[in-house]
């Protein structure tokens, strides 16, 4: 069953067209990873998904919600993670938890958030506040906050930026575990090696149109990384 | 959604009570608008009866200069570190947001207002012809007004990053100069010489306006906050 679907997809800034006529199909439960160079319109299509921009024309259905018309259950149904976590540096670990349970209409309650923090590993530091922490340990935070409300659907966009090589493989264990616990995960990343590691469908969108669409399984690592250079040659 | 709001209001509560840097620049304006206009009339040797029709115009230009201080950062400091797009996300209607911004905002601009008052009495030794509580209760009810104008205003403004700072104050001068400025001035004036029902027809104009603000950003919030 497909959990997002995009139907002719189109955003344009002034007479610029960002995503030109997209369309795909995302089955419940996938892995995928999407690439592509700069300014190919990876961050726009996350920002539409993620109901913080508006597409100029087409059809998008999250869960089976229309963002257009149903764009508050749509955010119930996501967690997005980008390279900011969206955290307060000056509130402690459990008031930011505290805060974003609330704001997602959950109850206050101190198990869940203790749960939670010790997930991410952060249990010892649930007092302290977040401006303290390493950006590892944000982007920690920042995954916690994202699954308080157990979406169904997570939407990453660049996760990984800033991070050291230890909270680069904190942050894919607990991809590959809520990935196990059957969520559906879009990731957007510029690094290819990791992409095909944890990936299962790869993407390649190139000036607003998905050029490469295939399974891991039917591609090596070799082979997508010289598809993926000359898909990134044709939109120089 | 006022759940929400209130959350969004008590978080910001908190975070600028340990940062106090909303508060404390607002505070610090104030103070220097009070000592310009002490300087000001203490080289033309200003009397009392002269002072009395000045008071109503100086407390409100000292408050509405010190608020746009404060609503300056309320959307930006959420916009620079990226937790305006975290809220966003939020699965609530988006003018929870303003709403929520409202009531700190007002807590926060009210305080200064107050202090303000504080100031004024200080430096040109008045005494609001003992008459500091129907001032107040004009004071309560403009900067309500004020921080309703004055939130949508700096939420509108949030987006344009270079220009946000002087945006405020070109939008929100000519949005309150009328339906803010004019009315709290005029109902001061009548609080001062004691008859605060005759500043009914005033208060009437500052509530009308402030339904007005209040459903246009009800109505129009989602896009305002959309980049």
């Amino acid at each position: 069953m497909s959990i997002i679907s995009l139907k002719s997809l189109q955003k344009r800034y002034g007479r610029k067209k960002v995503l030109n006529d997209l369309n795909l199909e995302v089955t419940e439960g996938e892995f995928v990873v999407m690439f592509g160079p700069n300014g190919a319109g990876k961050t726009t299509l996350i920002r539409i998904l993620s109901t913080l921009s508006r597409p100029t024309s087409g059809k998008v259905v999250i869960n089976g919600f229309d963002l257009a018309e149903e764009s508050i259950d749509v955010r119930n149904s996501i967690g997005v993670l980008s390279h900011n976590p969206f955290l307060y540096d000056d509130l402690t670990l459990r008031e930011n938890l505290f805060f974003y349970s609330r704001m997602y209409g959950l109850k206050k309650d101190e198990k869940t958030i203790k749960a939670t923090a010790d997930d991410i590993g952060l249990l010892h530091r649930l007092n302290d506040r977040v401006g303290q922490f390493s950006r590892g340990m944000k982007q920690r935070a920042a995954v916690a906050r994202v699954v308080l409300h157990n979406p169904p659907v997570l939407l990453l966009d660049e996760p990984y930026t800033g991070l050291d090589f230890k909270a680069w493989g904190t942050v894919t264990d607990m991809l590959m575990k809520f990935h196990k616990q059957g969520k559906t995960i879009f990731l957007i990343t510029h690094n290819v090696e990791l992409g095909h590691k944890i990936g299962e469908r790869l993407l390649i969108l190139v000036n607003g149109r998905i050029a490469f669409d295939s399974k891991k399984s039917d591609m090596d690592l070799e082979g997508f990384k010289e598809k993926y250079h000359g898909l990134m040659e044709a939109q120089r | 959604m006022m759940g929400q709001a209130l959350t969004i209001a008590k978080k910001d509560i908190k975070t600028e009570f340990r940062t106090k840097e909303m508060i404390f620049s607002m505070f610090i304006f104030s103070l220097f608008i009070m000592v310009a206009f002490y300087f000001a009339f203490y080289f033309y040797s200003i009397g009392q009866e002269k002072l009395e029709p000045l008071v109503p115009p100086i407390l409100w230009i000292t408050f509405c200069f010190a608020g746009m201080f404060g609503l300056h950062t309320s959307f930006s400091k959420e916009k620079d570190r990226g937790s305006l797009d975290g809220l966003m996300l939020c699965p609530m209607d988006r003018s929870a947001i303003y709403f929520g911004k409202i009531i700190s905002n007002y807590f926060l601009i009210l305080l200064v207002d107050i202090s303000s008052v504080i100031f004024f009495t200080m430096f040109f030794s008045y005494d609001y012809n003992g008459n500091i509580i129907p001032v107040l209760i004009v004071v309560l009810l403009g900067t309500f007004s004020f921080v309703i104008s004055g939130t949508l205003v700096s939420g509108i403004a949030v987006n344009s990053r270079s220009i946000r700072g002087v945006l405020i104050p070109i939008l929100l001068i000519p949005v309150i100069l009328l339906t803010v400025l004019m009315p709290s001035i005029n109902a001061t004036s009548k609080a001062l010489e004691g008859n605060i029902l005759d500043a009914i027809p005033e208060l009437r104009i500052l509530g009308m306006f402030a339904v007005i603000y209040i459903a246009l950003a009800y109505l129009l919030f989602d896009f305002v906050l959309e980049e």
